[in-house]
């Protein structure tokens, strides 16, 4: 498997190159640390998958807004580690014990806090397009992600062109109004 | 209801910020943008709502790519629950096994009730509770050794075989059972020979089964051993 520097870990998450031998990566490299902070904090195999995930989602979102400085003081893993403890606590409501071996790193923990923060209580990109509900869903990601035409959407929902249209057009204004 | 022109602008607006506009289009709409501030209100969320869409195309490749991973893990972790199970099932059964064939009683078959112990028609004319003929020492090896007197057993069983013209039954008979009183009386050596002896024999008369056999076996290596 290939290794990716930080840099080159912001790079794909900011321009969506390499994804997944990216996600490989950060999976092989970081989850054994959330999986144990998780499991420190009593979670089971589910929880900590859930941590791990919902930690990268809000990593991508970080690093799409700039927040995130590859060169800045708190390297990628303190960086995950602060938040998925912030979603665990945060996001989850879960309780958390301050870790011995945290005090260790505290200094380059605590800065990023505040950016962090920002980002625990808001939606990803991701739950905002789910909770657009169906149809909206599947029309604006099948024609604006996936890259489906207008008329493969209508014969997929059993509609025809100028509905599919017309709703598209519909839920992008739902979806500006969420933003 | 929504107006041809609202999605016409729309359309434009998407096609505008992908860069899909001809020139001449393209400076039209940053025309507009400068000049109306409503339609560079609309450009401004359209390309809020692009950077989210973006953003969640990212995110969903992610999310497969990490549900693809956890799948995988989980898919290794059963293979080695499985050959971890299995390969302990194993172990328990094999130590069972060794465990069932070094520590249960050896059972010898019953000696068949014949009185022509040494061969030819010569019937024993001793009675078969004297001690002198080869049945009666047979016998009373036999008996010492149930009673747990090794000693006086293989006193006996020596005897027997010291007749030269015992049946081949009833030698491996009394081989069987010194072995046994060897074993019971911690000579595996001794044990060992006459094992040996009996491993070699053609055709055997006195059949003991293959697991009595392996009893023999283990537990003569595990005195030896100990």
């Amino acid at each position: 498997m290939p290794r990716f520097t930080e840099s080159e870990v912001v790079t794909a998450y900011k321009t969506g190159l390499q994804i997944e031998s990216v996600t490989e990566y950060m999976y092989s490299t970081y989850y054994p640390t959330i999986r144990e902070l998780c499991r420190r904090l009593e979670g089971n195999v589910q929880d900590c998958e859930d941590l791990f995930q919902e930690t990268l989602l809000i990593f991508i979102e970080l690093v799409q807004a700039g927040r995130y400085n590859p060169h800045g003081s708190a390297t990628l893993k303190t960086y995950l580690y602060s938040i998925a403890r912030n979603v665990w606590s945060g996001r989850w409501k879960r309780s958390v014990r301050q870790q011995n071996w945290e005090k260790n790193f505290a200094d380059t923990f605590y800065p990023e806090q505040d950016t962090i923060d920002l980002y625990i209580n808001q939606m990803t990109a991701m739950q905002m397009l789910n909770q657009l509900g169906e149809p909206c869903r599947t029309i604006i990601s099948r024609y604006y992600i996936e890259g489906f035409s207008l008329d493969e959407i209508a014969r997929e929902l059993d509609l025809n062109e100028p509905t599919v249209r017309q709703r598209k057009f519909r839920c992008l204004k739902k979806l500006r109004d969420m933003l | 209801m929504t107006s041809d022109n609202d999605m016409n602008e729309m359309d434009q607006i998407e096609a505008y910020l992908a860069g899909r506009l001809a020139p001449a289009e393209r400076q039209q709409v940053e025309e507009k943008i400068q000049s109306d501030s409503g339609f560079s209100k609309k450009v401004e969320s359209m390309r809020q709502v692009t950077q989210l869409l973006r953003r969640a195309d990212i995110q969903q490749r992610t999310q497969v790519t990490l549900q693809n991973l956890y799948r995988q893990r989980r898919q290794r972790s059963r293979r080695l629950t499985y050959w971890y199970g299995s390969g302990l099932t194993t172990l328990a059964a094999c130590l069972a096994f060794a465990f069932y064939l070094a520590f249960t009683d050896v059972h010898l078959p019953v000696i068949e009730d014949d009185l022509l112990i040494v061969r030819g028609r010569e019937m024993e004319e001793r009675a078969l509770t004297s001690e002198q003929s080869a049945y009666g020492s047979l016998l009373a090896g036999q008996q010492a050794l149930k009673q747990g007197n090794y000693l006086k057993a293989t006193n006996y069983l020596e005897k027997t075989l010291r007749f030269t013209d015992l049946r081949p039954y009833y030698r491996e008979a009394a081989q069987w059972y010194l072995v046994l009183a060897y074993l019971y009386s911690d000579q595996p050596r001794r044990a060992e020979g006459y094992y040996q002896q009996l491993q070699t024999t053609d055709q055997p008369q006195y059949v003991v089964n293959s697991i009595d056999r392996w009893k023999v076996y283990v537990q003569i290596q595990r005195q030896k051993l100990l």
